[in-house]
């Protein structure tokens, strides 16, 4: 059925926003011409917003315009100044692109899924992706190191409910 | 091609995460391996990445995101405040939108201009969610728009009226009944907050019967029409009694689905707790998960989904094996039409649809029509059903 999915439009710009603006750096923009590049992405995908049957849709959606719209904006450029970036990455080829995605995506949903963490969670999840022992998380946030292992344990049970798929082996 | 490398990364993360994947889909990861160096390349470098804290801060600080927002909604007339209202809220605004822009349709369809756009209008602020009636007589309508106000009513009960949800305060002291009638016109919605705690949602074309405060050890209130769901606050010392033209129920606190309907649309669901049910003086006890109906004149207990139960309360239409003539009962209801049946033979069709209550009307029938089985026409205020 086509209708059971109902986009929300805040929520999905909180989740992809950042994801994006990398993503468009990749083409050697500067940061404000990624930023408006994503927000007339966004007015797109508004106006266009009854046309989704999932959110897999909205998704490469938004990556496929976002990367129009670059690679838009650099041929554009090179017409007006004549001068052709050499650091252009993601535009060159399709496997760079592909590449850039998946780099992109994954990095989205783990973060993602730390940010929704309660803070002090977050906080010893994200000294433990430092490499940091339990016993320097412990004295660093003076808690105990019970307490670091307890929240520890939460966490990995929150990523691995939230993350389901998403779960790897970052975290040893 | 952009799709199929989001679906790859899909399989990617899945695969990484242990999940065992469907023989098809461990090929097609494989195959993608194997198909480059590069491809190789970049699977190595995803399986071995590492991911620091400070990365995690970068990521987030990078780009200005409230800015951009601000921009976007803007642009595209997205209230900004409206993120941090509740969906509810926002579905139930959403929805008086749509009625609007759904008579807008009907107007101009009579006027030979077809127009399928939800019209968005200043009109909806006038159209009242409930109508309520004090105990005076006095009738108040609430409305989403309408700005919050309180009235004061008898013994000193304060009637806070928050965007046409209502609750009640004070009345202590209170020792006579004072009654207050709510009645929810079709295409409405509305919720009380009782003076005990108890949260009543009432769905569309409903009329419930409570008192402003309760009196001693009884609390009684009466769903003289329609739907509506009962979060109870817990009270050991007195049970909280509903009262419908079909059945009597009582409970301590618990959370169930009443409907009063027509004839053969009478049912009590229950999702949490306990409730016992009087009905021509036969008393029968409900589990969670069971439903009390009448079928005729049959009263009987079955177990039920619900979560579709009382799907309306989330905003959604959630139709399964169901006769076209409940399903068309409920959008009557919702989307304030009539019904005329071509052929009497299609009320019992059955269907299984899912839509949001926020759909357009246009969107529900297309997608009903798709069977091929029913067709619809929209005649004025009536919708006329035929055989296909």
């Amino acid at each position: 059925m086509k209708r059971n999915y109902t986009m929300n439009f805040s929520d999905t710009f909180e989740e992809y926003f950042h994801a994006l603006v990398f993503f468009a750096r990749r083409f050697g923009l500067e940061m404000e011409e990624c930023e408006s590049i994503i927000q007339d992405t966004f007015v797109a995908l508004w106006e266009n917003r009854d046309n989704f049957s999932d959110s897999f849709s909205v998704r490469s959606y938004l990556y496929t315009t976002v990367r129009g719209k670059a690679l838009n904006s650099i041929r554009h450029r090179k017409v007006e100044t004549l001068y052709a970036t050499n650091h252009l990455s993601v535009g060159a080829t399709e496997s760079d692109c592909m590449g850039a995605i998946i780099e992109e995506e994954t990095r989205r949903l783990l973060f993602g899924a730390i940010r929704r963490l309660p803070e002090q969670v977050r906080k010893i999840i994200l000294l433990n992706l430092d490499g940091k022992t339990n016993q320097e998380i412990a004295d660093l946030l003076k808690i105990s190191i019970d307490a670091v292992k307890f929240h520890k344990k939460n966490a990995y049970k929150i990523l691995r409910k939230e993350l389901r798929e998403y779960f790897y082996f970052i975290f040893i | 091609m952009i799709r199929d490398y989001i679906r790859l990364s899909d399989l990617l993360h899945r695969y990484l995460s242990g999940e065992v994947l469907l023989p098809e889909e461990e090929c097609e990861l494989s195959d993608w391996r194997e198909a480059s160096e590069d491809n190789e390349r970049l699977y190595e470098q995803i399986c071995s990445r590492k991911f620091s804290s400070k990365e995690y801060h970068v990521y987030y600080q990078t780009g200005d995101a409230e800015k951009s927002w601000n921009k976007i909604a803007e642009i595209c007339g997205y209230r900004v405040h409206s993120r941090r209202i509740g969906r509810r809220w926002l579905g139930i605004a959403a929805s008086l939108l749509l009625l609007v822009g759904v008579g807008c349709l009907w107007f101009w369809r009579s006027s030979s201009i077809v127009s399928v756009q939800p019209l968005v209008s200043k009109i909806a602020t006038d159209r009242p969610l409930a109508l309520l009636t004090l105990s005076d007589g006095r009738t108040v309508s609430l409305g989403v728009a309408l700005n919050d106000s309180a009235f004061m009513e008898k013994e000193n009960v304060i009637v806070q009226n928050h965007r046409g949800n209502l609750s009640y305060e004070g009345g202590a002291g209170i020792r006579q009944l004072v009654w207050n009638e709510i009645e929810v016109p079709r295409g409405g919605e509305c919720q009380v907050t009782l003076s005990d705690g108890t949260k009543v949602w009432l769905n569309s074309d409903s009329r419930l019967k409570y008192p402003v405060a309760f009196v001693g050890n009884s609390r009684e209130v009466s769903l003289l029409r329609g739907e509506a769901y009962f979060e109870v606050a817990r009270d050991m010392l007195s049970s909280f009694v509903v009262r419908t033209s079909s059945f009597d129920i009582r409970v301590l606190g618990t959370e169930f689905n009443v409907r009063s309907y027509t004839e053969n649309n009478k049912s009590v669901t229950l999702v949490r707790g306990k409730v016992q049910l009087e009905h021509a003086g036969e008393i029968r006890h409900l589990l969670p998960g069971q439903q009390g109906r009448l079928r005729g004149d049959k009263f009987e207990i079955c177990p039920v989904d619900t979560e579709r139960e009382i799907s309306w309360r989330n905003g959604i239409f959630d139709f399964r094996e169901c006769p076209l003539q409940i399903i068309l009962e409920d959008l009557a209801r919702w989307y304030d039409m009539d019904i005329f049946y071509q052929d009497s033979e299609v009320r019992n069709f059955h269907f299984t649809a899912w839509f949001n209550r926020n759909d357009s009307l246009t969107q529900v029938m297309e997608l009903l029509e798709k069977t091929h089985k029913v067709w619809f026409r929209l005649d004025g205020k009536t919708l006329v059903v035929g055989k296909r």
